[in-house]
């Protein structure tokens, strides 16, 4: 835990600043890897939709990421090649998937999150690399946009379980599916933004 | 316990810090943030149903605080497209004095009519809160605070119904009831 979070630090250390995903070209290797790995961190729809997946994977089985892993980076590579046909409206897609994933961590869903992990992979590389062609990306900067989203996936499973098994009371499921559904009622709140052109 | 209560009467009594409000991030997250707070008649309903659900017991004590964030994130998503409702501020306000009339009467609902009930005037405060998103906050952050300050909201009154499990602590929370009942009905008849 202590490593991982040693790692997060010096990763949001940095990180560079992402406006907006318009893509500095011409960057070095370094700097490359570094702003997609601050895509993943800054955008929210982004971070949302990790956040309520992998709380609400967690909380179905504290020892689920290892067996989510495949399908969420299944999801990555799916995603960075249907970007480019993605238009900006795709964050809806994320948003969508981010309040699904709320709601059943909210109900303590165990089924088929499998199919979870697979959308969050795919939603979120398609909002990092939206509207950007295949070839337009350097390999780096989606190396370092996917090594963020998994980043971020495995911190909120890390802390759903390591707060399920460190304190095994009624009351860390209940606190867990609160702010499940605090991510849930965060993505709604989004969707009404991107609608309205405010986002 | 006497450590709680004087920590949540300090963080009652606090005076607001206005450094660098109404814009950017931090500035939408504060704006979000107080807005339920510094409207009591926000305040008392969201406390009111932490009460109600701590005087209910499992599971209503964590299915109400968790239904009426989201259902008050659809009224908020409402507001912010400017799909009217009407008579937002009278449901608002009527919320306050049903909710503590629930808590003042002891009044023991099945859940799922708890939840309809929570879920119907979540509606309305979630409205005031998208309509009222200030133009120069970041729409994002405003989201983020306002969820977190209603279920802080919601955690504040859990807290104070756990003294229904202590001696004669209900008669304390159900006269709670009957102050955010009274509240509730100053704002319904424009006393407030």
């Amino acid at each position: 835990m202590r490593r991982l979070a040693l790692a997060l630090l010096s990763g949001l250390a940095s990180t560079t600043q992402a406006q907006a995903h318009a893509f500095q070209s011409g960057a070095d290797a370094y700097g490359q890897f570094t702003e997609g790995f601050g895509v993943a961190l800054t955008d929210p729809p982004i971070v949302l939709v990790l956040i309520a997946s992998f709380i609400t994977i967690s909380l179905a089985d504290p020892r689920g990421f290892p067996r989510a892993l495949p399908f969420l980076a299944a999801g990555l590579v799916g995603g960075a090649l249907i970007a480019p046909a993605i238009p900006d409206a795709g964050v809806l897609a994320t948003l969508t998937i981010a309040l699904a994933a709320g709601l059943l961590g909210a109900l303590r869903w165990t089924k088929g999150l499998a199919v979870l992990a697979l959308l969050a992979g795919v939603t979120a590389s398609m909002t990092g690399l939206a509207g950007h062609s295949f070839t337009e990306v350097p390999l780096l900067l989606k190396l370092g946009l996917g090594v963020g989203i998994l980043l971020i996936a495995a911190v909120s499973a890390a802390l759903g379980a390591m707060a399920l098994e460190r304190f095994p009371y009624p009351a860390t499921a209940i606190l867990l599916r609160v702010a499940a559904s605090w991510c849930a009622a965060i993505s709604l709140m989004l969707i009404a933004f991107v609608l309205k052109g405010l986002m | 316990m006497t450590r709680t209560l004087a920590l949540l009467t300090a963080l009652l009594l606090a005076s607001p810090a206005f450094a660098h409000t109404g814009e950017g991030i931090t500035g939408g997250f504060l704006s979000g943030f107080t807005h339920p707070i510094y409207g009591w008649d926000h305040v008392v309903a969201m406390v009111a149903v932490g009460l109600w659900g701590a005087f209910l017991g499992s599971p209503a004590i964590w299915i109400l605080p968790i239904v009426f964030p989201l259902v008050m994130a659809v009224g908020g998503a409402l507001g912010v497209l400017g799909v009217p409702l009407p008579y937002v501020e009278t449901g608002i306000a009527a919320s306050g004095v049903v909710l503590g009339l629930l808590v003042a009467l002891a009044i023991r609902a099945p859940l799922a009519v708890a939840a309809v009930l929570v879920g119907v005037f979540a509606i309305f405060h979630g409205h005031a809160h998208g309509e009222e998103l200030p133009e120069a906050a970041n729409p994002i952050a405003y989201g983020v605070g306002f969820v977190i300050a209603t279920g802080l909201l919601h955690l504040a009154g859990i807290g104070f119904g756990f003294l229904t499990k202590v001696p004669n602590g209900q008669w304390l929370v159900r006269a709670a009831g009957v102050g955010i009942a009274v509240v509730g009905g100053m704002f319904l008849t424009g006393m407030a």
